[in-house]
């Protein structure tokens, strides 16, 4: 049930009238005088009070300067109070709130300002720390009337979603992939063709463009040579989130980060590194926290990625069975992020890297110990890190590189290596 | 008992400068007003003196709450039961416009939340009404002290009289006053 909104009396104003009340009939009944003096004030802040009460109730709209934003940029909530032309009184106050994900400017979220009784607006600088979905609402809008004397009760101004994307992390890698297959694109392909990298100057044949012919070489070997490329090809990448577990604490961009942080600005960094490219990206997440994203390329497929990595839920919450992967493209480059704490990561990179798939594992642990724990807990933590540095040998051992996120750089030399490994006489592996 | 204390110490880091200048104002017009009830040669008691430091404190910490009538009330009563003389002197003044500054600078603070981001002149955000009613006061206690030395056993009747003529002023002036 929602309340009306209305002027009310204050605490401020039933003070004044009843101490003018008390201190008058004090004054009568016991013929005091100077009662009436103490009385004096008090009636006439009720009586000023009383003349300048608003009538009609003001109504607030909360507006945000950019609905979406990156994690650590900083945007304006405002607050617009009495937009309907109703009397906001003398001072509006207003109060924010949300998530701990989102810090504020000043750090209350609660600010006070002068109103000549018309619209009032005011605004408070807003950052979102952490992505995803905050919702921003307004628990408190008062206008208080002259002198204190009348307060609006019950005014509410709905609330706004900051959508707060993951891209804060830099990333960017060199253009070796290790199958480019497909027709556009910006990889350098293992086979010559039409592009803009040169690859060798060679006799003219037939079929070759005249384009294709360099002068220089030819007008010295008197014969008709063309500069050959290498052609530019797209690759398929498919990112696999291992969201099982989220190990460690969030403190958004300025603090730790938890493995589920690292993961969804990873893959989110990763995403825009391939996009850019011209390359098609997928997105499975075996968690289930963040909805699958079939293979797609340009900047809303980008879009498309950034919305179902922001909607992913944190929290410890009980998963139902992984899932399971069906077999997706030859040749594609699949970027497993994991923090390789559950049996599933290394069950389904094994299962992927058997069906002949290039698997780039990124270690999504997060480098410090969380909390000081019991000694057993540590011994037992220890034990679990011997074994998880053990899984993480056997995945080299099956030709799977694991490498810890660092950011930009962090899959050049993996790339270049597995590049090279495609370039390799087949094997069975 | 570990969050309480948790969430008392968050909001004292996130006070606002303005509203507690307000409360502070609050502090200083309470101790004035109590200074200027104890100041004339009679006898007090202590009860209503030790309530209204009580329940300055209160008004202070929560202005929009009861706190700010029982230290009016306090002292009124403690004027009431403790004088031995009815005439209109400064220290009668003085305490009403120690309760009347009290009462606006605690309107003030309970108008924002504790935490609030103001500029400072919302400080003076309500002088001019506040003088216009000290002015009152000050010309109602002239007029009180007046037609009090004037009538035999003060009338009361009289005493009413200038108080309806102040309230009347004082309503005319705020309703001609281009101060919101």
């Amino acid at each position: 049930m929602t309340r009306a909104t209305r002027w009310l009396p204050t605490h401020a104003h039933l003070r004044a009238v009843a101490m003018a009340a008390v201190g008058v009939l004090i004054a009568i009944l016991a013929g005091r005088p100077d009662i009436a003096v103490l009385a004096a004030p008090f009636i006439g802040v009720a009586a000023w009070g009383a003349h300048r009460r608003p009538r009609r109730a003001p109504s607030a709209e909360l507006v945000l300067a950019e609905a979406t934003v990156f994690e650590g940029q900083v945007t304006t909530t405002t607050v617009t109070v009495g937009a309907d032309g109703a009397s906001t009184g003398d001072i509006v106050a207003i109060s924010l709130a949300a998530g701990p994900a989102v810090t504020w400017r000043p750090r209350s979220a609660a600010r006070a300002s002068a109103s000549a009784g018309g619209p009032a607006t005011s605004s408070i600088a807003t950052r979102a720390v952490r992505w995803g979905r905050h919702s921003i609402s307004v628990p408190a809008v008062a206008c208080t009337s002259t002198l204190g004397a009348f307060r609006t009760d019950g005014i509410a101004a709905g609330a706004v979603v900051l959508t707060t994307l993951p891209l804060s992390a830099e990333f960017d890698a060199g253009d070796a992939v290790p199958r480019p297959a497909g027709l556009v694109g910006l990889h350098r392909a293992n086979r010559q063709g039409g592009g803009s990298e040169p690859a060798e100057v060679r006799p003219f044949r037939v079929g070759d463009r005249l384009r294709r012919i360099n002068w220089r070489v030819s007008s010295r070997t008197g014969e008709l040579h063309v500069t050959s490329t290498w052609s530019d090809r797209d690759t398929h990448v498919l990112l696999l989130l291992d969201t099982e577990a989220d190990v460690g604490r969030s403190e958004g961009v300025d603090g730790r980060a938890s493995s589920l942080d690292i993961a969804v600005r990873a893959a989110a960094a990763i995403a825009e590194h391939f996009l850019r490219a011209g390359d098609r990206v997928g997105l499975i997440d075996l968690g289930r926290r963040v909805r699958s994203v079939p293979p797609g390329s340009g900047r809303r497929h980008l879009r498309r990625l950034l919305d179902a990595l922001v909607a992913a839920e944190a929290g410890p919450n009980h998963r139902p069975e992984p899932v399971q992967l069906r077999p997706t493209e030859a040749g594609a480059l699949v970027v497993f992020l994991s923090p390789l704490v559950g049996p599933a990561g290394p069950t389904q990179i094994a299962q992927l890297a058997h069906h002949g798939h290039t698997v780039v594992v990124v270690d999504t642990l997060p480098d410090e110990p969380t909390q000081p724990v019991p000694p057993w807990t540590a011994l037992a933590t220890r034990v679990r890190a011997l074994e998880r540095a053990a899984e993480i040998d056997h995945l080299g051992e099956m030709g799977v590189p694991v490498v810890r996120w660092q950011g930009r750089g962090t899959l050049d030399q993996v790339l270049r290596d597995v590049s090279r490994l495609a370039m390799a006489p087949r094997g069975r592996r | 008992m570990t969050d309480w204390w948790r969430s008392i110490r968050a909001t004292v880091r996130l006070l606002g400068r303005v509203p507690v200048m307000a409360r502070a104002v609050v502090l200083l017009s309470s101790a004035v007003a109590i200074a200027a009830t104890i100041a004339p040669a009679w006898d007090v008691p202590d009860g209503y003196l030790y309530l209204a430091v009580l329940t300055a404190l209160v008004a202070a910490t929560v202005p929009d709450s009861g706190g700010g009538f029982c230290f009016a009330a306090a002292i009124t009563v403690a004027w009431a039961v403790g004088a031995d003389t009815y005439a209109v002197g400064p220290a009668v003044v003085v305490t009403a416009l120690a309760l009347l500054v009290g009462h606006v600078a605690g309107a003030l603070a309970a108008a924002m939340p504790a935490t609030a981001d103001a500029d400072p002149s919302l400080l003076l955000r309500w002088w001019r009404p506040t003088a216009v009613v000290a002015g009152g006061t000050v010309a109602t206690a002239a007029l009180v002290a007046a037609l009090d030395a004037r009538s035999r056993g003060g009338s009361i009747v009289l005493v009413v009289a200038a108080l309806v003529v102040a309230a009347t002023g004082v309503w005319w002036w705020s309703s001609t006053s281009g101060e919101a």
